[in-house]
């Protein structure tokens, strides 16, 4: 029977170069993407490879603490955008379902994709982000001077390609900051860097007081943003007594 | 006997907790934590650095420290000043929410608040500081957003600069820790002097990372957002006092009276500039307390016994300006439903003393003469022409001027009538007795304080005494 250890051992043999790339495809996505549902996944995603490339560098148990910590954040955001989205939506009578099935089987997916759209005034739009093509267009051209650059991403106590990563995802989780003032997006781009700091650091100074520390800050950024997550999509929710 | 510093950190957890149990009833709830505040400030300020001091529920050993995951939490001379503060200010914020109420979450959020700034005080080593402000600041967040529905931005931004900050003082210390394995090498002392200056560089919140404070006052409940900036500034300016006593090498490698000095004019700058433009009266607040922020960073730059007393002084005008500030603002929007330009034309003559409240606040966080801030900018002012070029100066009085022009704009709204059909449809109350007793004390401490400005000597000689071996060296 395979210990801990072993089995990210063996992970790290076979699969280390695409769980590095899967991490670097994570942290640009974590900036770019727009659906909520998405985000969550692919800091999973990046979570469980970064904590399978930390397995080289501290022991597995700490790596492994981190996914179910992050874990834990993820199921926390999950439930208050859950939250925040049930309330917010209109409540459709039965018949109303069954009428819009009926447009469905007349008019086909075109008429249901040609609905009109809600008008977003462009405060609202720009609170809500930016557009997902200027994201990406803004996560190639950092990618590129990255590349450029290179050469220069190098930390202590780390092996080359780690050091490459930490820098990268740390970058990104830089411009995730920038890019946002929402919630969500400010917590994503927080519980990342947080998790390349925590492999940098305990790479570095490894003990078990700095694991409790950066887990435990983390959760507390986690469980923060998700009450601001809720504190703001509540403003969307109808009022007492509002028509739908 | 439970040493004074776990002391110092429980008694507000615990008070928060009895405090969340009648949190319905906000008045006594605000009494309560109140009360815990005001009688922690008087421990801390009144009882002797050795001994025992005996409560009713046993002793508390004085002169002892408290070691809690391998770290040690002793109160030191240097940490009093700014523990009375905090504590001070809280409880004056406290009794003010009896009167402008703050929502439920405000006393026991603020009293657990208050236990993580302690606790970041206390901490030994003071790399570890910066990681309970991380952990503080994001409990911070339940007081800043007070349970309601709607802008997040000041309750975020003022959890993130903290959680920046803090790993560069961890890699720091580590370079530290590296130093003496090669005495030869000047980089890790170098790094790690670097790494302290970006830390203290996101930890202070000058411009342009600034964005905390206008957005907390302009958002939250006021004197919430008030009681954050406050300890928040007390805290990370106590710590950079502190930081070369605990790290002598760290003046050698770093610049700080250079660097100080273009934050705090970059600031007050800001501060200013931003006001003049502002349509609300928290906003305008908000950057009013940059435009002071700045202020108290170059009365930082000016390194020694004379800078740390203006930065003193500064800071108890503050807190007087803000909490005045908090108060009428509290006010004026629980009886205009807003505090923009143009939702309160008229109210000054509905509201005389909260627009009195408002006008001094923010004259004093601008220097104002006969406000409280006006002494320590007078002495801030010729510190600066003297130790420095004649156009920091300049730049620091225009930016001041930016303030008090932004004010004006704001009174001019108040003052006038309110429109005809708004008077008889929607009639403002006025302000209500006690309202007004609070204000008028306000005024006239703020007026006492610039006119006799010696009247807060002891409590600025007691602080120097605690600070002044620190500052010298």
């Amino acid at each position: 029977m395979l210990n801990l250890q072993e089995l990210f051992d063996i992970i790290n043999f076979v699969l280390g170069l695409p769980t590095a790339l899967l991490v670097v495809a994570a942290a640009a996505v974590l900036v770019a993407a727009q659906d909520w549902r998405l985000l969550l996944a692919t800091l999973m995603v990046q979570t469980a490879g970064l904590s399978v490339l930390a397995s080289r560098v501290m022991p597995a148990e700490w790596a492994t603490i981190h996914i179910v910590v992050v874990g834990l954040i993820a199921i926390m955001w999950f439930l208050s955008a859950r939250t925040v989205i049930k309330y917010a939506r209109p409540r459709r009578s039965l018949w109303r379902r069954f009428a819009e099935i009926g447009t469905w089987a007349r008019g086909g997916w075109r008429a249901l994709r040609q609905r009109p759209r809600a008008a977003i005034s462009p405060s609202l739009w720009f609170a809500q982000g930016l557009r997902p093509s200027f994201r990406v267009l803004v996560v190639i051209i950092v990618a590129v001077a990255a590349y450029a650059e290179r050469f220069l991403f190098v930390l202590p106590g780390l092996p080359s390609d780690l050091s490459g990563l930490i820098v990268w995802v740390l970058i990104m989780a830089t411009l995730g900051f920038a890019l946002s003032d929402d919630p969500l997006r400010v917590g994503l781009a927080l519980i990342s860097g947080l998790s390349a700091f925590r492999l940098f650091y305990l790479a570095l100074a490894p003990s078990t007081l700095a694991v409790g520390l950066l887990d435990g800050l983390s959760i507390l950024a986690g469980l923060a943003c998700s009450y601001l997550m809720v504190a703001r999509g509540a403003t969307a929710w109808p009022r007492q007594g509002e028509p739908p | 006997m439970t040493p004074f510093p776990l002391f110092i950190v429980t008694l507000p957890i615990v008070a928060a907790a009895l405090v969340y149990v009648v949190r319905r009833l906000e008045a006594v709830a605000a009494l309560v934590a109140a009360a815990t505040a005001a009688f922690l400030a008087a421990a801390i300020a009144t009882w002797p650095p050795v001994g025992m001091a005996v409560l009713p529920g046993g002793s508390i050993a004085l002169g002892t420290s408290w070691v809690a995951l391998g770290q040690n939490f002793a109160l030191d001379a240097a940490a009093r000043p700014a523990l009375v503060l905090i504590f001070g200010v809280a409880a004056g914020a406290f009794v003010a929410a009896v009167i402008f109420p703050q929502g439920r979450t405000f006393a026991p959020a603020g009293l657990l608040v208050l236990s993580g700034f302690a606790a970041a005080l206390l901490v030994h080593p003071l790399f570890m500081a910066p990681v309970i402000l991380a952990a503080t600041a994001a409990v911070a967040v339940f007081l800043a957003q007070g349970g309601r529905a709607g802008p997040i931005r000041g309750a975020l931004r003022q959890m993130l600069f903290p959680f920046l900050a803090f790993p560069f003082f961890l890699l720091a210390a580590w370079y530290l820790e590296q130093a003496p394995f090669n005495p030869d090498d000047p980089l890790p002392l170098q790094t790690a002097g670097r790494l302290f200056v970006w830390g203290f560089f996101f930890l202070l919140g000058g411009a342009p990372l600034h964005g905390a404070m206008p957005a907390l006052l302009a958002e939250s409940p006021p004197l919430a957002g008030v009681l954050l900036v406050l300890c928040n500034n007390a805290a990370t300016l106590t710590l950079l006092i502190r930081f070369p006593e605990a790290y002598p090498w760290l003046t050698g490698q770093v610049d700080a009276e250079m660097w100080l000095l273009g934050l705090g004019v970059l600031t007050a700058l800001w501060g200013g500039a931003a006001a003049l433009g502002q349509r609300g009266f928290g906003r305008l607040l908000g950057y009013a307390a940059v435009h002071d922020y700045g202020a108290i960073l170059l009365g930082l730059s000016m390194q020694g016994p004379l800078g740390v007393s203006t930065t003193l002084t500064m800071m108890l005008a503050r807190s007087l300006s803000l909490l005045l500030g908090a108060s009428a603002l509290s006010a004026l929007r629980a009886r205009m439903g807003s505090d923009s330009f143009a939702r309160v034309r008229g109210a000054a003559t509905r509201l005389p003393w909260v627009t009195a409240g408002l006008l001094v606040a923010g004259l004093g966080l601008a220097g104002w003469p006969l406000t409280a801030g006006f002494g320590a900018r007078w002495g801030l002012l010729r510190l600066l022409m003297e130790g420095q070029p004649l156009v920091v100066a300049g730049l620091f009085a225009i930016s001041a001027a930016g303030v008090v022009l932004g004010y004006v704009r704001g009174v001019a709204s108040l003052i006038g009538r309110i429109p005809h059909e708004e008077a008889e449809t929607n009639p403002v109350e006025r302000e209500p007795a006690r309202a007004v007793a609070w204000m008028v004390v306000f005024i006239v401490v703020a007026v006492v304080v610039a006119l006799a400005p010696q009247v807060t000597a002891p409590w600025i000689t007691a602080a120097l005494d605690a600070l002044t071996g620190v500052a010298a060296s």
